[in-house]
């Protein structure tokens, strides 16, 4: 009886051993994972019935316009992507004078963060930027392929190198050494496991580890509007969205939890997006205007998301296209209805302003921002503005609002 | 069934471990010349493209070009978007060299800002040379705000692309030339943000 126990013992162990060599010598993983995922909640829009304006007066508890003033040599040409905390405004200018600087709370520049140049730390273009939930600050050069890292006080740190990878947009996993990064279709990549994706998790030494929304070789090379933000950090959860895809992905970790679901009344799904691509090359791989008119008269009358979502924990704001003109929508996050689908918001009780796109919430003030060569179209009559109209500069008004708290 | 088990085993093992060794060892003397392949390639890429680069310096010297006498064209303010006061260039007698940046918005506009940085510190050039911006631009905003950024310290008149004779002119390059006191241009210069050093050098022999 005890012969039989260890034979049948050691048969076991010989079978696993087995099957552990078949196993390597094959080498098969996948990291591949399926988008399906349940809906957190869809969003419905009527984009046939838009507002021209909407007074957002009654929702504001308080608002604040305040110069930027800038230093010569650290002018700014225009701002890309801003970023505010409790003692600083972060300013990014994508290209026109790239950089990235650091404002007071009064608009008072107080240091150029990362500079154009050769220094070890200094970047040859900054192609995206973020704060991450530990006030540290990094920056992406795509050309160096290299993560700048700054401390809480805006101080170079040190730089993360890659090998290789074209990415969009990147951004700090909350709570994690991961990144996550986007890539156009548009841009040359390698694969990865085989198969191209749009939205890749980095580890700590910035290797791929997983990728999400494959696309193949059929759709790449497809020139596809990118926003200027992919990424959406709300508390743990990173919201990912794209171009022509009107769900937003919410991610925690690197486990994609579940979706939002833009409903228009005249919009096509992301793969039906895609296989129209697929379909007419000859407009989406055409980077003349031959390509752009085209492509406009095929989603012509079509609606879609088109970026710039903000939210805080009461309302969303974002941004969508009809007829291939932007509207903004708010929605109400206690009942996930529109509050307003309207061109324009104003303000008519301190300054009689229609209000900038908003491009960032933190610390309970949504921030953006005003060009003032283009101030006196943002003046309604009466507006205690008007001193501020500069014609023949550029320089910048932030507008910075708080709004009032539902429950 | 117990030897043949342990034969396969053993054979398996032996068989994935010359595998594995196999595959590091290739990887890695792939990786080595790939590293290789990548820095030749990256010089040859740099030689190659400094090359190019001098080669349309010389022609922009050529004889076209050089010893060209200026017409006496009309210029515009920067604010007179309307166009409607022509200012005249380069008609007043005078003791002092013109140093004119050619302006073009479909430019490098980061090239032409470096030569802003150097002259805005160089008290030497700004004595020798009356410095002037010719300015030619489609979008007023965009303008502007390149001549904010640039922080262009010097004169700046609007002259529509194409008013000079000189081939540069159909070219989307911004360029810099020297026009003497009897408006022959000379010293025609190209600025190349990927090759700072020209432009310095360029400055130095304009003092000379």
């Amino acid at each position: 009886m005890i012969n039989i126990m260890i034979a049948s013992y050691n048969y076991t162990v010989y079978c696993v051993i087995l099957l552990l060599e078949i196993f390597i010598l094959a080498g098969c993983h996948s990291n591949y994972v399926k988008e399906k995922v349940s809906t957190l909640y869809e969003i419905e829009i009527d984009e046939s019935s838009l507002t021209a304006t909407f007074d957002l007066t009654d929702f504001i508890d308080e608002i604040e316009v305040i110069p930027l003033v800038e230093r010569e040599g650290y002018f700014i040409g225009d701002i890309y992507k801003a970023f505010y905390n409790k003692n600083h405004f972060i300013i990014y200018d994508r290209f026109n004078a790239p950089q990235v600087s650091l404002y007071g709370l009064n608009g008072e520049f107080i240091k150029r963060v990362l500079s154009i140049g050769k220094g070890p730390s200094e970047a040859l273009q900054i192609d995206d930027c973020w704060l991450n939930d530990d006030e540290t600050f990094e920056a992406w050069d795509q050309s160096l392929k290299k993560i700048f890292r700054f401390d809480n006080n805006f101080e170079f740190k040190e730089t993360l190198n890659l090998k290789e990878g074209l990415y969009h947009n990147v951004i700090k996993v909350p709570n994690s050494e991961y990144y996550m990064a986007y890539v156009p279709i548009s841009a040359y990549n390698r694969k990865f496991e085989n198969k191209y994706y749009q939205l890749l998790f980095l580890d700590q030494n910035l290797k791929k580890q997983v990728g999400f929304f494959e696309f193949n070789d059929n759709i790449k090379g497809s020139l596809l509007l990118s926003f200027n933000n992919q990424f959406y950090i709300f508390n743990d959860t990173v919201r990912f969205m794209r171009s022509y895809d009107n769900n937003i992905y919410n991610f925690v970790g690197k486990e994609l939890i579940n979706e939002i679901n833009i409903k228009y009344r005249n919009s096509i799904n992301r793969i039906e997006f895609e296989e129209l691509v697929i379909a007419h090359p000859e407009i989406f791989k055409n980077s003349s205007s031959y390509g752009l008119n085209e492509s406009k008269k095929l989603l012509n009358n079509m609606a879609f998301f088109a970026g710039n979502w903000i939210e805080n924990k009461d309302y969303i704001f974002f941004t969508s296209t009809y007829d291939y003109s932007k509207f903004i929508t708010i929605i109400d996050k206690s009942t996930h209805k529109v509050i307003a689908n309207t061109k324009v918001l104003q303000e008519k009780n301190k300054y009689n302003i229609i209000l900038p796109q908003m491009i960032n919430y933190n610390n309970n003030y949504f921030i953006g921002f005003i060009n003032t060569y283009y101030l006196e179209h943002y003046l309604l009559e009466g507006s205690t503005l008007r001193q501020l109209v500069k014609s023949n500069n550029i320089s910048f008004l932030m507008v910075r609002v708080k709004l009032k708290t539902m429950r | 069934m117990k030897k043949f088990l342990n034969l396969l085993i053993v054979v398996l093992t032996i068989v994935s471990t010359l595998f594995t060794y196999s595959n590091i060892s290739l990887r890695f003397r792939n990786n080595t010349i790939d590293s290789l392949n990548n820095k030749f390639s990256i010089a040859n890429s740099k030689l190659t493209s400094e090359n190019a680069y001098l080669r349309v310096l010389l022609r922009a010297n050529s004889i076209d070009n050089i010893n060209y006498v200026l017409p006496i064209g009309d210029a515009y303010d920067i604010s007179d978007t309307s166009r409607l006061k022509p200012i005249k260039l380069f008609n007043k007698p005078r003791d002092k060299k013109f140093l004119v940046i050619r302006y073009t918005a479909i430019g490098c506009n980061s090239c032409v800002d470096m030569l802003f940085k150097i002259l805005n510190n160089s008290n030497k050039i700004n004595n020798k040379y009356d410095i002037i911006v010719l300015a030619n631009y489609t979008d007023y905003v965009y303008f502007i705000r390149w001549f904010k950024v640039s922080e262009v310290r010097h004169n700046v008149l609007y002259l529509e692309k194409g008013s000079l004779n000189l081939t540069l002119e159909n070219d989307h390059d911004s360029y810099v030339f020297v026009v003497d006191v009897d408006n022959k241009v000379s010293s025609i210069f190209i600025p190349n943000n990927l090759f700072p050093e020209y432009t310095e050098m360029y400055l130095q022999n304009i003092l000379l």
